[in-house]
């Protein structure tokens, strides 16, 4: 007969005997448990406790989780007839077409982490300085 | 126009410097940021960059304004001095990795370059009317990259002087650079320690005048 101390919270498995103490605090004061609310309880025990916070997904670079091995592109070669003026291979790593950011209306601003790249419309549309 | 308009577009070319805005453009570490910086401080108010083995420590462009340069003949230049961002068609974290510097700022200095290099091949088109292209004299002047850009450099038709650097060091070969660039004024000079410098200001004031 499962019993539980009211001071610790210690579960006995056996009840308690004549002169009963808790073997964990010296506690006489028991709370009879039913069997069917022991086995709930040992069910939860075996179960690991739930974090307060859950893991959030995330895109900050700075967690080091990358332990596999990120496998390189096969794609084609950045060369000057690419119609690509930057390619992102992989934050922090860049191939970069000069004839086509010298040359291409496209004016690009800001790199981002997310693999994106902002471009500034205004000098697309603004006339070219006369040579 | 105006009388009062034309009168002062007149007043103006008689009293307005033209400034002509020169680039200082190169593979990283060819030595830009040392010669802007010796400019700058030869010619106007002070020390602008930040000069370091880490390639791409200059990851936006750098200015200095209203120089005036006089050759030794007394004729002069006034310029603006850009210091770009060393063009490459490749940049990788790991080249700061390699210097100690953590992945996450390295990720973050990959990402300027590139953003600054992005930027100073936009400026050819319209912001630059002069190139000055530094090559180490110790390395390769075939090397794509210097190709492509001399190429771009001319279909701009931006007038160029080609700046061989490092020829302090042993293995400089100077001559291999005009060689390779025949088409161009090459002048040999060292900019850590200021060697035939006065060659290379000369030969702007004959190129950007």
């Amino acid at each position: 007969m499962p019993h539980i101390c009211l001071r610790c919270k210690t579960r006995l498995e056996a009840a308690p005997g004549l002169a009963p103490r808790c073997p964990a605090c010296g506690g006489t004061r028991f709370a009879f448990e039913s069997p069917r609310k022991a086995e709930a309880a040992k069910a939860l025990e075996s179960v690991s406790p739930i974090s307060e916070e859950p893991p959030q997904p995330t895109n900050d670079i700075n967690i080091p989780v990358e332990t596999r091995q990120v496998e390189e592109k096969q794609s084609e070669p950045l060369t000057p007839e690419s119609v690509e003026s930057i390619r992102i291979v992989e934050p922090g790593k860049y191939d970069l077409n000069l004839l086509r950011l010298a040359e291409s209306d496209d004016r690009v601003i800001q790199v981002g982490k997310d693999g994106n790249f902002r471009l500034d419309l205004n000098s697309m549309i603004r006339p070219k300085k006369k040579r | 126009m105006g009388l009062s308009q034309t009168f002062s577009k007149i007043l103006t070319n008689l009293f307005h410097k033209k400034t002509s805005r020169i680039g200082i453009y190169g593979p990283p570490n060819a030595g830009k940021t040392t010669l802007a910086n010796r400019i700058a401080k030869e010619w106007s108010t002070g020390v602008e960059g930040t000069v370091s083995e880490i390639p791409h420590e200059t990851r936006r462009a750098l200015r200095a304004e209203n120089i005036t340069i006089t050759g030794s003949n007394g004729k002069s230049i006034t310029i603006d001095i850009v210091d770009t961002p060393g063009v490459t068609t490749k940049i990788d974290y790991n080249e700061f990795i390699e210097y100690g510097i953590e992945r996450s700022e390295a990720i973050d200095r990959a990402r300027e370059a590139t953003e600054g290099v992005a930027e100073a091949m936009h400026w050819l088109r319209e912001d630059i009317d002069g190139v000055i292209y530094m090559i180490d004299a110790t390395a390769d002047p075939f090397a794509q990259v210097n190709i492509m850009m001399v190429g771009i450099i001319e279909s701009r038709h931006l007038p160029v002087v080609i700046a061989a650097n490092k020829t302090d060091l042993p293995d400089a070969s100077p001559q291999r650079i005009k060689t390779a660039f025949p088409q161009h004024p090459v002048v040999p000079i060292s900019c850590i320690n200021g060697t035939r410098v006065e060659d290379l200001y000369e030969e702007m004031i004959r190129t950007f005048r």
